[in-house]
């Protein structure tokens, strides 16, 4: 589903911050990706999401090599990926619903099935009965509840999430990874770049570390 | 009915939305944008207001110039004859000689027309446009002599080739004078066309202010969404997905602009139009007259202001969105 060959990346003026890493993510797999602070980790998942492009290698998404994607395409492809923020990134001047709703709206889906389909997400997470309310009038694992919900609102083939927990208690952050757990179980190909050691060992997944841009095991 | 049900089944099993689908969301969508941007705008009255305003003075000054130009031109067209040239015959010349001439003219390549008017018919008409009428009755005999009006062909209509014509037409015995104030012809033609260039330069440039205030009016907004559009390009919307709202905000400014423009025409020309009709009056003229403008030309200037709405504001959304990409 995922796979680097050789992948290179170098911002301008620096040195690389990926070098050579090879990678392989199966489909309806689940894994976690850690390491330190610069390590490459935002960097390899903003390669996977288009924010970046490569410099030099191959890579591999749901079946689109994206060192070839023209830019006109990019939106299409990252609807296919379901990414979640640290800082959530909702737009607080607008309803949960609305919020979760966008992602339908943009692929141009019906009024019928995208109320269907929120509704249907946000029960999965729990908010159901918070749709009405602006994102600001939830707390910090609510939101990151409502991102996620926009995330997989749309089934996509790929999950990504940088540090989803970075700004949550342990509490909140079991229960957000259990969710994640709970969308790998139905075929979703999840990544997750966290530094939380402790808890990504719970979780008995497989773990990619990465230092100075290089994956180490 | 059952193709219906049956793409909808087919909808249910696709995580994309089929064709039918999207095209009918996308006309929803632009409905939706249509009234969603028109109550952001009445959401900030004041803002909205002042921009259209803006717009409407600038739109309004060239399309009031406008409709002078076309007042102008009535008059001038009441002037139509300027370029025909009457031929005053001798007094000893016979009715019979006068028609033979007309004839003789009328074979010409340069002559296109020539009328002929007898004495009677020249005095009536002069009493007419005269104003002179009391004072002619007064005449025992008619003074006036007999008169061909000759009208050029439509190439000889330059003033170079008119008096060329003229001198020609004076060498036939039978001709007294011919008159053509070639002079004043050539002032009032290139009065017309400073007239009309003046009306063009500055409703270009007007035209470029509108451009310009709406253009502006729309970067502030793009760069007060600027996270909106960040994580609407994340999640997959494309470029014209992002760019509809802020089109749409042109699309109001603009006709916003453009019905302000017209009350704008309208009040000033209903102002003007007292100090004007006592100068038609003086003038004995009914065509110096300014009346409200036309309803085509209303939707003509609606049309235009919507369209430099919705140039603004591509311009701005085009300029603008390439520099907001997520890092």
């Amino acid at each position: 589903m995922i796979k680097f060959e050789n992948v290179y990346k170098r911002y301008p003026g620096s040195k690389e911050a990926l070098a050579n890493v090879n990678l392989h993510l199966d489909k309806g797999e689940m894994a976690f990706l850690t390491g330190h602070s610069g390590a490459g980790k935002s960097t390899l998942l903003k390669l996977i999401t288009l924010i970046e492009r490569t410099t030099a290698g191959k890579l591999t998404v749901g079946g689109n090599q994206l060192d070839k994607v023209k830019s006109y395409s990019i939106p299409y492809i990252r609807r296919n990926i379901g990414i979640i923020f640290q800082d959530y990134q909702l737009l607080l001047d607008r309803t949960v619903f609305d919020n979760v709703a966008l992602p339908l709206t943009i692929s141009g889906f019906s009024k019928h099935e995208i109320r269907k389909r929120v509704s249907a997400a946000l029960d999965k997470v729990g908010l159901l009965q918070f749709e009405k309310y602006l994102p600001v009038q939830l707390s910090g694992g609510e939101q990151q509840r409502v991102g996620i919900a926009r995330a997989v609102v749309n089934k996509p083939a790929i999950l990504l999430a940088d540090e989803p927990t970075g700004s949550l208690d342990p509490e909140l952050s079991k229960e957000i990874m259990s969710l994640f757990e709970q969308f790998n179980q139905v075929g979703v190909t999840v990544l997750i770049a966290s530094h939380d050691l402790a808890l990504i060992n719970e979780m008995n997944k497989r773990i990619i570390r990465l230092e100075h841009g290089k994956v180490i095991s | 009915m059952k193709t219906i049900i049956k793409t909808k089944k087919a909808q249910l099993r696709q995580s994309r939305p089929g064709f039918f689908t999207i095209i009918q969301s996308f006309l929803l969508s632009h409905w939706h944008y249509f009234t969603a941007t028109m109550s952001q705008l009445s959401k900030t009255p004041v803002s909205t207001f002042m921009t259209s305003a803006a717009l409407g003075i600038a739109l309004a000054l060239p399309a009031g110039l406008y409709e002078m130009m076309l007042s102008v031109q009535k008059v001038g067209n009441e002037f139509d004859n300027i370029h025909k040239i009457s031929l005053f015959l001798k007094p000893d010349v016979s009715q019979e000689q006068a028609q033979k001439l007309q004839i003789k003219l009328k074979s010409s390549a340069s002559i296109s027309a020539v009328e002929y008017k007898d004495q009677k018919q020249a005095l009536e008409e002069f009493k007419e446009f005269s104003g002179f009428g009391d004072a002619i009755n007064a005449l025992n005999d008619n003074p006036l002599p007999q008169v061909l009006i000759v009208e050029p062909s439509l190439m000889y209509l330059e003033p170079s080739n008119l008096e060329q014509l003229l001198v020609t037409l004076k060498q036939n015995p039978e001709v007294k004078t011919a008159q053509l104030d070639v002079q004043w012809l050539k002032k009032l033609f290139s009065l017309i066309s400073l007239a009309k260039t003046g009306v063009l330069v500055i409703s270009s440039l007007l035209g470029l202010a509108v451009l310009l205030i709406i253009g502006n009016t729309i970067r502030l907004d793009i760069e007060n969404r600027r996270q909106e559009i960040l994580v609407t390009k994340l999640i997959g919307g494309t470029n014209s997905f992002i760019r509809r709202p802020f089109l749409y905000l042109g699309i109001w400014y603009g006709l916003l602009g453009g019905i302000l423009a017209i009350v704008l025409v309208d009040i000033s020309f209903l102002i003007i139009k007292q100090p004007l009709s006592t100068l038609a009056e003086l003038y004995q003229s009914d065509l110096l007259t300014l009346n409200s403008t036309e309803i085509s030309h209303n939707i003509e200037l609606l049309t235009i202001s919507i369209l430099l709405g919705l140039l603004g504001a591509l311009i701005a959304v085009n300029q603008q969105l390439k520099k907001i990409e997520p890092t």
